[in-house]
Parts: C-alpha cells; structure tokens; sequence
C-alpha cells in the first residue's frame, strides 16, 4: 500500500509504538466487574404486565382480515424525481421482490460527524415535518388518501473525551408513515415511507417499502389474547438477541399487520399480536432496562411462517489445541 | 559491500511482512445453540454470519475464521488468543444473544460464556472494525462507555442500542453494502432499517485520534480508511432509529 521507505520507517517504530501501546492501555478504565456476576443464568424470566389483561380480552377483535401482497409500482416511478431532487449522482436502488426503493446523497446521509467542540442546534420537529411532506409532495409521494400514521425520531451522538468530559449532539431526523389497514398499523422493516434528513433539516435519504395490498379473505379468526399471553410467558423474548434477561414488563400489546424488508418476497400481509417490552437485564451493581419487541403470531391458520428460517450453514473444524500467538 | 547487501536485505524482507499485513481478512462467530450458556436457541445466526463471511471472501477477503455453535469461542475474542484470531482480522463479526457491556457464546469451556467489555482489547494487531450483531451491547446514555478499553487501535464497533431480532439476511445487507463502497456507519444503518422495525436503534462506536476519525471508513479495498485511532483523545457514540 505504500512505498519501501514508508515499510522501514514503520518497521523500525513499531516497536516503540507497541511498547507505548501496551502502557497506556493498562491505564483505560472499565466499568464493568464480571467477577461479581455469576456467568450461569436463570433460565425462567419472570414476566409482568403492564396493561390488563382482562381489558386486552375485552377489546381486542376475534378476527381480522388477510391481505395478498404484490411489489409496488410506485417507487419505479420516482426515479427522476428523486433524482432532481438529490442530484444526478444520488444513490437510487430499486428492489424486484417488493418494489421498494432506497435513495441517498450518500455524501450526507450518515456521513458527517461532528467534532468533540462542535456546537448543533436542535432540529426543529415542526420544520422537519414540513420539509418531508414537501419533498414528498415533489417526488409524488404522499401517501394520499391512505389512512397513515407519521412519527417524527431523532438520532443522536455522544462523546466522552479522555478527561472524561462528556457531550450529547443532535445527529440525523427521521419522518416514518406507517399505513393503516382498517386502524390496524403496518409495522416491521417494510410497510414505510421514511424521509432521513441531515442536521441541518435537509432531506437526504428516502425510503419506501410500500407493498401493493389486496384484500384475500375477511373474518380470518384470532388467536385468543389469553392463549397468546400464555404462549408468550413460556418464551418472551421470542427472535430478541437478548441475553441475561431477569424480567420482562408488557407495556403495550396491540394487533398489527407485519411486513418484511426491502428484498424480501412477501406472499401475505397477515395479522400479529405486537408485545411492547422492557427486559430488565443483569449488570453487575444493578438492572438495566432494555427496549425490545415480540411478534407473535394472530392467526389460528397462518398462511405462511411469520419468518423466514434461513438455511443450515457449516462451521470450520477448528484445531483441538489453540496455536500460539503468532503462529498459524 | 556489507551495508550493499544488508540494506536491500532488510527493504525485501520488510517489504514481505507488510505485503502479508496488506491481505484484507475477515472472521465470523455464531452461536444458534444458546442453551449451554443459558440463552434461548435461535435460527439465523448461522445465516447472517455466514452469508457475511461469504460476500466479503468472493470480494477479495481471506477467510480467517468462520466458528459456529460449540467451536465458537470466547477466548478467541481476548488477549493472547486475540491475536490468532480476532485480532488476527480487518474485520469480524459475531452472531449470537448480547446486553449492556457483554456478548454471549454457546461453549462454556473456552473460557466462559460471556465477552465483557472490560476482557475486549482490540486493533493492537490488526482488527478495524467489529460487527456484534447481538442485542443492547452499546446501550445509550453513555453505557456505551464500558467499551473505552476495547480501543487498542480498533476503528468502530457496530452494534444495538436496544433489543434487535435474529433477522437471516442482515449480515447479506451489510455486506453487499460495504462492497459497494459505502462507510461502515451507513451499511450498518441500513442493513438495520432493513431487518428491523418498532423500538430499534442500531449504534457504532468509534475512537478519534488527531481529528482523524473512522467515523466515515470504508473497509479496506471499497474506499478510504483512517489510521488507527491509539490512544485515542476522544470516543464517540451514535444511534439510528430503524423504525
């Protein structure tokens, strides 16, 4: 990658550099003291509820209706648009299996971070929401007359200098549609249009997964949230990559419709039940609460698997003893 | 005539270690058998890892290591065996459950069951980027900073803020992504809006060294790469709504 005296010049002050290395690491603090957790876990996870069940019971339908989903054809169509508006060399991809599209100046969208002395200002929520509609309004986009729900977040950075001065800055702004079917939200990684602003407001990225949905069959019957609620005390972490957890509070359940990414082949677009929890998962000196969400399935005959469960994949043989640092 | 030889010498033979330092490597770990370290089974660890290790070999990366289940291994993550392994590589991932300042593994004897933050020193040898495709390992409100240490020379570290889910095909979106020369930040962000939904916030890591900041790193061969950031004078942290 460089030149020879470049080579030689690093080899003979690396091992200054190593030595140097070594020292300062030993004077890194850390936080955590794992010998005062006990490795072995509980495997039973005590769960909590946060609403009433006997409420949930009560309002929750008995059935729901099922829909077939195709690829959309609008995201093809907003090519130029989206073009105009980010410029020639914008990023555009376009996904076969839903229609979906993804657009960026991927010279701003996630591509500057700011220094330790920097000063942002907030993002103003009410200015951020203009400036979507309008970029939707100008690649044709707006979801219509479509029932939609829209919800405005906020990505943030923080930084920790060596003295341990901390800051905490405003970063990207995201505007997210979700659509409603009959009141019900369509959620997961599809089901979006997502509007990605820089910190200065701009737009500078576009997402939509927005599958063409027809109606397959009415009154398909639900689970019971009562069987539901049991199925979900005997696994409430489900598909969540948690680890440690002690105990699980329900804040929310609700029924909602569940569609998949951008590249995903998606047949139907059917009912789950959406479990809105807090897992409180061990530390060493305390519990620390982590947001997470279980889907679980709504129908007594589901159409199709809710997830797709990949494929068995082979690991190397590794050697019976580990080599030496150094040798291969 | 000694100094005629000995110098030239010296320039090949140097020459030879940094062509060697020059590979671009990559290393997986994945764990779908939890339950020896108390963990729920999952399905798609296997698949992400994979498919990851995959793309990235069929784009010029030597596979260093792809161990899953039982012959994945903690000790493959610290120091001394670090060095073999983990920081053997340009870039690793692993697979698998996770939480505030812990990662966790399916074999109980090589050494334990979990990584802690305060075990990882990374990049002294070679490692720039870690992907820990595992829940909450860099938390918000600064319990990211568990993982100061970790920076020996490593670049970023990208991960959750919250819970995330066993997607299959986030490992393939990454992947093609950083083939296709986008920075770090952004594959991982939107491998994250594409296999995520309600309440998930993807985080990456990172150490600045000089104003020199892996903040915008492609990895090696698709676009630029900053030095390595040791000792660093600054860390920081940053978060991306996937809903």
């Amino acid at each position: 990658m460089s030149t020879s005296r470049f080579f030689l010049f690093l080899l003979l002050t690396s091992g200054l550099l190593v030595a140097n290395w070594q020292v300062q690491a030993k004077t890194l603090k850390t936080n955590i003291d794992k010998s005062s957790l006990d490795p072995s876990i509980s495997k039973q996870i005590e769960v909590a509820f946060l609403v009433s069940l006997d409420e949930l019971a009560q309002k929750m339908p008995t059935d729901m209706a099922l829909y077939i989903c195709a690829p959309d054809e609008v995201g093809a169509t907003q090519r130029e648009a989206l073009q105009a508006f980010m410029g020639k060399r914008a990023y555009f991809e376009l996904q076969e299996a839903s229609g979906g599209v993804f657009a960026g100046d991927m010279d701003r969208l996630w591509a500057k971070a700011p220094q330790f002395d920097d000063t942002i200002e907030s993002p103003d929520e009410k200015r951020i929401r203009i400036k979507a509609e309008n970029f939707l309004t100008q690649i044709n986009g707006l979801p219509g007359d479509q029932k939609t729900i829209r919800r405005v977040s906020f990505d943030t950075m923080e930084l920790m200098d060596k003295d341990g001065k901390r800051r905490s800055l405003p970063m990207g702004v995201n505007v997210t549609y979700r659509r409603l079917l009959e009141g019900y939200e369509v959620v997961g990684p599809g089901g979006k249009l997502k509007v990605f602003h820089d910190t200065k407001g701009d737009v500078v990225g576009y997402q939509r997964v927005w599958r063409k949905l027809s109606l397959e069959k009415e009154n398909q019957s639900l689970i019971s949230i009562n069987q539901v609620v049991e199925r979900f005390k005997e696994n409430p972490l489900g598909r969540a990559l948690l680890s440690d957890v002690e105990k699980v509070e329900v804040k929310e359940v609700r029924l909602v419709y569940l569609e998949h990414g951008i590249s995903a082949f998606q047949k139907y677009l059917q009912p789950v039940y959406l479990f809105s929890c807090i897992a409180h998962v061990k530390a060493a000196d305390r519990v620390v609460q982590v947001p997470y969400v279980r889907y679980m399935e709504a129908l007594v005959v589901p159409p199709e698997n809710l997830w797709s469960s990949g494929r068995k994949q082979a690991s190397d043989i590794r050697p019976k003893k580990l080599p030496k640092p150094g040798e291969d | 005539m000694t100094r005629n030889i000995v110098l030239p010498l010296i320039l090949i033979l140097t020459s030879f270690t940094f062509a060697g330092c020059a590979t671009k490597e990559v290393g997986v770990e994945w764990i779908n058998i939890c339950n020896p370290c108390g963990n729920a089974d999952l399905g798609c660890r296997d698949d992400v890892a994979v498919n990851f290790y995959n793309i990235l070999r069929a784009n010029g990366y030597k596979g260093l290591f792809n161990f899953g289940n039982a012959n994945a291994w903690e000790s493959d993550f610290k120091e001394p065996n670090d060095q073999n392994y983990v920081d053997a590589a340009d870039i690793v991932m692993h697979a698998d459950h996770g939480g505030h300042c812990r990662f966790a593994f399916g074999n109980t004897s090589h050494d334990d069951c979990r990584l802690w933050a305060s075990e990882a020193q990374w990049g002294n040898q070679d490692l720039e980027w870690i992907i820990l495709d595992d829940c909450s390992v860099l938390p918000r409100d600064f319990g990211w900073t568990c993982w100061e240490g970790a920076f020996q020379g490593l670049h970023l570290i990208a991960s959750f803020d919250t819970g995330a889910h066993d997607s299959c095909s986030r490992g393939e979106y990454l992947a093609n992504k950083l083939v296709d020369g986008w920075t770090v930040v952004q594959a991982w962000f939107y491998a994250c809006e594409q296999t995520e939904g309600p309440s998930t916030y993807a985080a990456v890591a990172g150490a600045v060294k000089d104003g020199d900041n892996p903040y915008n790193d492609h990895i090696w061969g698709f676009g630029s790469v900053s030095s390595d950031p040791f000792p660093p004078d600054y860390w920081w942290w940053t978060n991306h709504n996937c809903n």
